[in-house]
């Protein structure tokens, strides 16, 4: 029963998490850890009780807009990719629940400071950290690895590789609908106009960063009303010192149909980033395509699951 | 989160939907109702009566909302300390 009902507050929190923040409602989520549908307290006690067997291994998986992790259970219920890379890497999988309605700068900002934390209270040494987001999830890396660079925390001299399922690096067009839309309206000099322009504009801080991927605030600041994807080159670069991983879907095999709607709601430039554009740091092995696979359906699709794991055990085994 | 938690937090919520919901009618109405009074108000003969029903309106529609915004309060305050009486019974 819980699971429905953390479900729902997700999404609301997805929605106007940003307000239920600020108005300190109890429905806000508060950035955590999150074990069998309980936060676990950031705590040697309490990390060492939920994680028996925690192994130096870490990965951490960071859900999308309006989830919870229950986004990540594949359709029968039983596994995840943490726990399919926890089998193969000998790690132990985390998952965060957060407010996606809130900015993704602070967003990032509290996970930067939550791993940070749990180097001083994870139950053994963390030797190696692999970060997985899916669609917002990964905007929340990027933004947690530019705050911890800037914060100089040691988490990230730990992160091994990070993967970004689904991620709209470059933004997302339908929020620029929206931002569009909501702007010709607030112009219409007419109150039941001006009336819906402020009913959409009620959608979250976290709805709105996603249209230009915007993981700074100072980027926030600058916002355009544009349609176009923004540009080639993010203000927040992939961290040089991390492997990088970008998957994207494809809901359709038309190559215009493809390139057009990409995963139903982020489009394929933005998923891959350019893909490997020269310059870039992503080398072409690195971003994988997985045709016919919607962007819920990327956090928990077999063939997504079997890309993680490929990437995950080569890269293990080209380590010493 | 608990439940008596997230019972506050529903409360809390349909609270400020119903004071931004009124807040937002309000000023739909009073623009809406401008419009027809400023042409009024610009009739000679009858262009001081039309600003006397104006203001007149504006007072009434305002406490109207003012009503049920406080109403609503109330509401929201005594579902609240529903629940507060609630949640001890629940933890036991």
């Amino acid at each position: 029963m819980a699971a429905p009902v953390d479900r729902l507050v997700g999404v609301l929190n997805g929605l106007i998490g940003d307000h239920l923040a600020r108005s300190r409602n109890e429905l806000a989520t508060r950035m955590g850890l999150v074990h069998r549908g309980a936060l676990v307290p950031l705590d040697r006690a309490a990390l060492a009780a939920a994680y028996p067997e925690a192994r130096p291994r870490v990965i951490v998986l960071v859900h999308g807009l309006m989830g919870t992790e229950n986004n990540w259970r594949f359709a029968d219920g039983r596994d995840d990719y943490g726990a399919a890379l926890a089998g193969d890497l000998d790690a132990t999988a985390l998952y965060v629940r957060y407010n996606t309605g809130l900015p993704i700068t602070d967003n990032g900002a509290a996970f930067a400071a939550l791993l940070e934390a749990l180097l001083d209270v994870y139950p053994v040494d963390i030797a190696e950290l692999t970060l997985v987001g899916h669609s917002m999830g990964g905007l929340v890396i990027r933004g947690a690895c530019h705050a911890g660079a800037e914060a100089g925390h040691r988490w990230l001299g730990r992160v091994k590789r990070a993967i970004y399922v689904g991620t709209p690096h470059r933004g997302a067009p339908l929020e620029r609908i929206g931002r569009v839309v909501a702007g010709v309206l607030e112009a219409v000099p007419d109150p039941y106009t001006k009336l819906l322009a402020q009913i959409a504009n009620l959608r979250s801080d976290g709805i709105k960063d996603l249209g230009d991927a915007d993981v700074r605030h100072e980027d926030r600041a600058r916002r355009v009303t544009s349609l176009a994807l923004r540009d080639a080159r993010h203000p927040v670069p992939l961290l040089p010192s991390i492997e990088h991983y970008l998957i994207a879907g494809t809901i359709a095999t038309a190559p215009w149909l493809t390139a057009l709607f990409g995963d139903a709601i982020v489009p394929l430039a933005s998923a891959t980033d350019g893909a490997a554009r020269p310059g870039g740091p992503l080398r072409p092995s690195h971003v994988a395509i997985v045709p016919g696979v919607g962007h819920l359906e990327l956090a928990h699709h077999p063939a997504v699951g079997e890309q993680l794991r490929a990437w995950c055990r080569g890269a293990a085994e080209a380590t010493p | 989160m608990s439940a008596p938690g997230k019972l506050r937090g529903l409360a809390a919520l349909v609270r400020d939907a119903v004071d931004a919901g009124s807040r937002a009618v309000e000023r739909v109405q009073k623009d809406t109702a401008h419009r027809a009074y400023a042409v009024l108000e610009q009739v000679p003969g009858i262009d001081r009566a039309a600003r006397g029903v104006h203001a007149v309106h504006d007072v009434g529609l305002s406490t109207v909302h003012g009503a049920i915004r406080l109403v609503n309060q109330v509401a929201g305050a005594a579902a609240a300390q529903v629940i507060d009486l609630v949640e001890p019974r629940e933890q036991s």
